[in-house]
């Protein structure tokens, strides 16, 4: 059996989204800060590879992700698979039910001055774009 | 002839050293005294104009230090399984952000998944310098100076900025 386009393995050249979920984290200049490319629980880096996806497709996948953690989709930015791989990361595609172009950049170093160091570095590589959808209402009140 | 009146509060060293030459000096030599009073009275006011700013920009700075934490104190606020941003993680970057000198720059705040606090100073995406603040006062940074240099550093916070860190604040901050 084939493997699903997800499963494919990611090239150098392919742009990975990272969404970000999270207020504060575009500087005045339209640039973005470095922490939301620190690694969780200092291990991976969960990103969403473009491949095969409309712009709309991409940023409903990542309105798919807020809306099931809660959270507001804010934008995301996009880095191609080589800036990783610069820095001995690796991407790994690990599809998920909801989202079968997710990936996970992997082989973090250990010691957290050089996951900073290595996330300052992406940073300056990465290209941020706001989210052009109006965020969702706020929930209703509740009905005493 | 129309008469300016200046009305201010000259320091008293100034003034006693005003009578001293008044009393033993001709009157050509006065001008160049006036000159020097006016010279040191406003280089007094414009230090304390400076002293003000830094005081309204720490004080700015450390409200969104408690708004930060505040927004990023529950389990999985970025979004991806986020650590929550304690008020110790809070209280010590606080007394490293009271702990820097007079003048110095103030960071931008954010945070990290490990529930660490971090503060920028950031001109260039190339002339950045971020430091983490954890609740033990831990501190972890990372710096770009220029396209070529690097800096990365590990320091327990004791109630000192370290000294490198003060030379990369000024080596990412300077003109």
């Amino acid at each position: 059996m084939m493997p699903g386009i997800g499963e494919r393995p990611v090239a150098s050249e392919e742009i990975l989204a990272r969404f970000i979920l999270r207020d504060g984290c575009v500087r005045a200049d339209g640039t973005l800060r470095p922490d939301p490319f620190m690694p969780f629980k200092h291990v991976e880096l969960s990103v969403t590879r473009h491949l095969g996806l409309e712009a709309s497709e991409l940023w409903a996948a990542g309105s798919l992700v807020a809306e099931e953690t809660g959270t507001t989709l804010h934008g995301r930015a996009d880095v191609t698979a080589e800036v990783f791989e610069k820095r001995n990361l690796h991407v790994t595609p690990k599809p998920l039910p909801n989202n079968p172009n997710h990936a996970d950049v992997v082989d973090w170093p250990a010691d957290k001055p050089s996951q900073k160091e290595i996330a300052l570095l992406i940073d300056r590589d990465a290209v941020f774009q706001a989210n052009p959808l109006p965020p969702p209402p706020p929930p209703p009140p509740r009905a005493e | 002839m129309s008469k300016t009146t200046i009305q201010a509060e000259l320091p008293p060293e100034l003034v006693s050293q005003a009578h001293d030459f008044l009393a033993h000096s001709s009157l050509k030599d006065i001008n160049g005294l006036v000159e020097a009073a006016l010279r040191d009275f406003f280089g007094h006011h414009a230090r304390r104009s400076e002293e003000t700013h830094t005081i309204v920009e720490r004080q700015g700075t450390l409200q969104a230090l408690r708004a930060r934490q505040e927004s990023c104190a529950k389990s999985g606020w970025d979004g991806h399984g986020a650590e929550p941003v304690s008020p110790q993680a809070r209280d010590r970057a606080q007394l490293f952000l009271n702990s820097l000198p007079a003048g110095c720059p103030m960071p931008e705040i954010g945070a990290e998944p490990d529930g660490h606090l971090t503060l920028e100073w950031y001109r260039t995406p190339s002339r950045v310098l971020s430091v983490s603040v954890g609740p033990e006062g831990e501190l972890n940074y990372a710096a770009l100076v220029g396209d070529t240099s690097r800096r990365t550093g590990s320091e327990i916070f004791q109630n000192a900025v370290p000294g490198d860190l003060l030379h990369l604040i000024q080596q990412v901050c300077a003109a």
